[in-house]
């Protein structure tokens, strides 16, 4: 009796080995190293304006085998937008526009993905989830590639010790200030009202 | 003496005829406000030209664009740089005009002129 169930244990320890691969992971998005980045481009008549965000957190839940289940939520602190021009980041900071005092976060919250297309380590989807600006929230569907790097948070560290996976976002899409309320229709030509957005963000989900 | 004979016309104004020290302080002042405008009016416009004229607004911090190796995103360092804007130029050849315009009375009062 105790031999037959000394057999079945490498089948058992193999199969324990594989759900915990084919387990969701969860990516935590505070990104230590500063690199995670949102840039924005606003390309007025009178002013072409970039800037970019870099205070990002949040965590999103990919499986690499079901990578159409992927949810989570990113938040950008909006204190952390700058551009070249300290009177225009003050402006752009300012109650007029992003209010940051009042709205310190922007946030977007993946609800579902279609068009999942796998090819090698990386996933390409239409994102559809629930972006807030400035106390706004509006539905929006945002094409997101998913990069996931198994094993790669140790050199990330610089501590091969530390061991877990490395999941980069990276998104562009464009959406419309005066759908959030800020300052519709106003200044067209030098804040323009179609703002560009690239987002590249890497996530770490370490191992026990 | 009259002003005029004292100070002859052509003699005032030629710098290579009279010294700057001998000049009345009226057309000193308009030879320096001319100087300063065509300081200003070059000043501008090179140093605009110089740190590679854009037509935006003055930056006081610059991006260059980094790769992170691991996970291959490209990440914006910035870092303080100054990057004069249209209205460096603009302004100063603003500035340019009023000290020209200001010379211009200064010669004008001057009795010799």
């Amino acid at each position: 009796m105790k031999i037959h169930h000394l057999a079945r244990l490498p089948l058992l320890l193999a199969a324990l080995g594989l759900s915990a691969q084919a387990a969701p992971l969860t990516f935590d998005f505070k990104d230590p190293k500063g690199v995670n980045n949102v840039q924005f481009n606003l390309d007025a008549p009178l002013e072409s304006i970039t800037g970019t965000g870099t205070g990002i957190s949040g965590s999103v839940t990919f499986d690499p085998a079901q990578p159409a289940a992927t949810k989570g939520k990113i938040i950008l602190d909006t204190k952390s937008l700058t551009v070249g021009n300290p009177m225009m980041a003050d402006h752009l900071r300012g109650g007029n526009w992003l209010d940051v005092a009042n709205h310190p976060a922007i946030t977007f919250e993946a609800v579902s993905l279609t068009n999942v297309r796998t090819q090698g380590n990386v996933v390409n989807a239409e994102v559809a989830g629930k972006l807030t600006v400035k106390g706004v929230t509006k539905d929006i569907k945002v094409p997101v590639s998913f990069t996931h790097l198994p094993d790669k948070l140790g050199a990330r560290v610089n501590d091969a010790k530390v061991k877990g996976d490395l999941l980069v976002l990276r998104a562009n899409f464009t959406i419309n200030r005066a759908d959030f309320g800020i300052q519709p229709g106003k200044n067209t030509d030098k804040v323009a009202e179609t703002i560009q957005l690239s987002l590249s963000i890497a996530g770490a989900a370490p191992k026990a | 003496m009259p002003a005029r004979e004292k100070f002859p016309r052509g003699i005032a104004r030629g710098p290579r005829l009279c010294s700057f020290a001998a000049m009345p302080f009226r057309l000193k002042l308009a030879n320096g406000l001319r100087g300063a405008a065509l300081a200003l009016l070059v000043g501008g416009m090179g140093v605009w030209l110089a740190t590679g004229a854009h037509l935006g607004f003055t930056q006081t911090s610059m991006v260059t664009m980094k790769r992170d190796e691991i996970t291959g995103i490209d990440y914006p360092e910035r870092r303080p740089g100054f990057v004069a804007g249209i209205e460096f130029p603009l302004g100063t050849a603003g500035a340019a005009i009023v000290l020209a315009l200001l010379s211009l009375a200064a010669d004008r009062r001057n009795p010799a002129a």
